[in-house]
């Protein structure tokens, strides 16, 4: 079986973080700069009652913006890529209750959304992509030590740390 | 202490694993007070998340303003005066026996519905008010699910309806384009568009025909203003706003040559 070293492994992992870091940087500042659309976007899923459009419109896109750049710091990786998780499952669930009821929506993910033409809706390329973005975050929840993150160089500072601290080198 | 490792190598990884479990508990263990970096990431991260989400929350609140409405809807001022009739789906304004009709399908949420009138309306209206033109709107609803709550279009163009039969469509119409939502946002209420019904001099029945809608004919105009429109165009698409002339589609309405064209070579 075909082990690779831990560097290997450390340097995917970044690529992992940060390209999952880029997928939430870049979807969460779309919506921030056309928030009517966003709003659009969200009441078209006819899920939440009219007063809480708004606040989940406004609010969804900072969450976004915020766990990208947890992300692309690479800080406390497993959990920010617990909550990433977490929200794809959410993001997916609005998606797939939009396509069972028969909504003609885009999702939105990147910006846009809203009603669309019958016929033009995406939904398995929309989930399929959403399940894609879930795989990192599944890597990054099982496997959360990556090169070129804030985890890392703390932990190499620990790592001293323990060697002062005075126990035998092995 | 480097040197060592590398000659154990061999129990690299299970070392790694311990030595980094050991050293979490370490730092754990120190809380703050012992590691620089934990206070300088600290800070490090903080800054960050608030430059990408504050200022993330100022643009928010930045475009939030542009899109506010007044509390009630500003009534436009009186302009040219011409004769409007409903005839059907369509309110047909100005003279009925002009060398030259436009047909004017607007929503009345639509951006660049609200674009071309401000910039060709005025001159609409004058020609409508002179018999040289018989210009005929056709009020359609294509963006429901872009205002909030859902519907404006329909409303808006139901009421306009009502506004024409009450005689004050060319005010009502113009107000709703002089202060018109903004797609995503919220829109103006049936309260709003009856109160400005009678600001406008609109009678008792107004209200309870905005307030009924007319969303059954609102739905069929639009229907037959799509299939007609896009009947004419090559690409047989329909959208808003499609101008008319003479029952062409003009191609770039915003342009107002082709209205300099029509208006030199009408009659009265």
């Amino acid at each position: 079986m075909l082990r690779l070293s831990r560097s290997v492994l450390d340097g995917l992992g970044a690529v992992v973080r940060l390209g999952l870091a880029a997928v939430f940087l870049v979807s969460g500042a779309l919506k921030v700069i056309d928030p009517a659309q966003t709003r659009v976007a969200v009441g078209a899923y006819e899920l939440l009652p009219a007063g809480l459009v708004g606040p989940v419109a406004t609010g969804l896109p900072l969450v976004e913006l915020a766990v990208g750049t947890l992300l692309a710091l690479g800080v406390a990786t497993r959990w920010v890529a617990l909550a990433a998780g977490m929200l794809l499952v959410v993001l997916m669930a609005a998606v797939a209750q939009a396509w069972a009821r028969g909504l003609s929506i885009d999702c939105g993910c990147f910006g846009g959304g809203g009603a669309v033409a019958k016929g033009n809706t995406q939904y398995p390329q929309e989930l399929a992509r959403d399940v894609g973005f879930a795989v990192l975050a599944g890597w990054l929840l099982v496997r959360p030590q990556t090169a070129l993150s804030i985890d890392a160089w703390l932990r190499a500072d620990s790592s001293s740390g323990w060697g002062r601290a005075g126990h035998p080198a092995g | 202490m480097s040197r060592e490792e590398h000659v154990v190598s061999g129990a690299e990884r299970t070392q790694d694993k311990r030595k980094q479990q050991a050293s979490e508990a370490v730092a754990a263990a120190r809380g703050s007070g012992g590691g620089n970096r934990m206070v300088i990431a600290g800070i490090a991260i903080i800054v960050v998340l608030v430059v990408v989400v504050g200022g993330a929350v100022l643009l928010q609140g930045h475009n939030k303003k542009a899109t506010d409405l007044p509390s009630a809807i500003p009534p436009a001022a009186t302009g040219p005066q011409y004769p409007v009739a409903l005839q059907g789906d369509a309110i047909v304004t100005g003279s009925l026996q002009a060398s030259v009709t436009i047909d004017v399908y607007e929503d009345f949420l639509c951006p660049h519905c609200g674009k071309l009138e401000q910039t060709l309306h005025p001159r609409l209206a004058q020609a409508a008010a002179d018999g040289k033109i018989k210009l005929v709107y056709h009020p359609v609803s294509i963006l429901d699910r872009q205002s909030v709550p859902a519907g404006y279009s329909t409303l808006a163009a139901g009421a306009s309806y009502c506004a024409a039969s009450a005689g004050i469509f060319p005010r009502f119409h113009d107000s709703l384009f002089a202060h018109q939502p903004t797609e995503g946002a919220s829109a103006w209420t049936v309260a709003q568009l009856q109160q400005l019904g009678t600001v406008l001099g609109a009678g008792p029945g107004f209200a309870s025909c905005v307030q009924t809608g007319a969303e059954q004919r609102v739905t069929t105009a639009t229907d037959n203003a799509s299939k007609y429109v896009s009947g004419l165009r090559a690409d047989h698409e329909f959208g808003t706003p499609t101008v008319l002339l003479n029952g062409a589609v003009v191609e770039d309405p915003f342009d107002g040559q082709w209205l300099d064209k029509a208006l030199s070579g009408a009659q009265r």
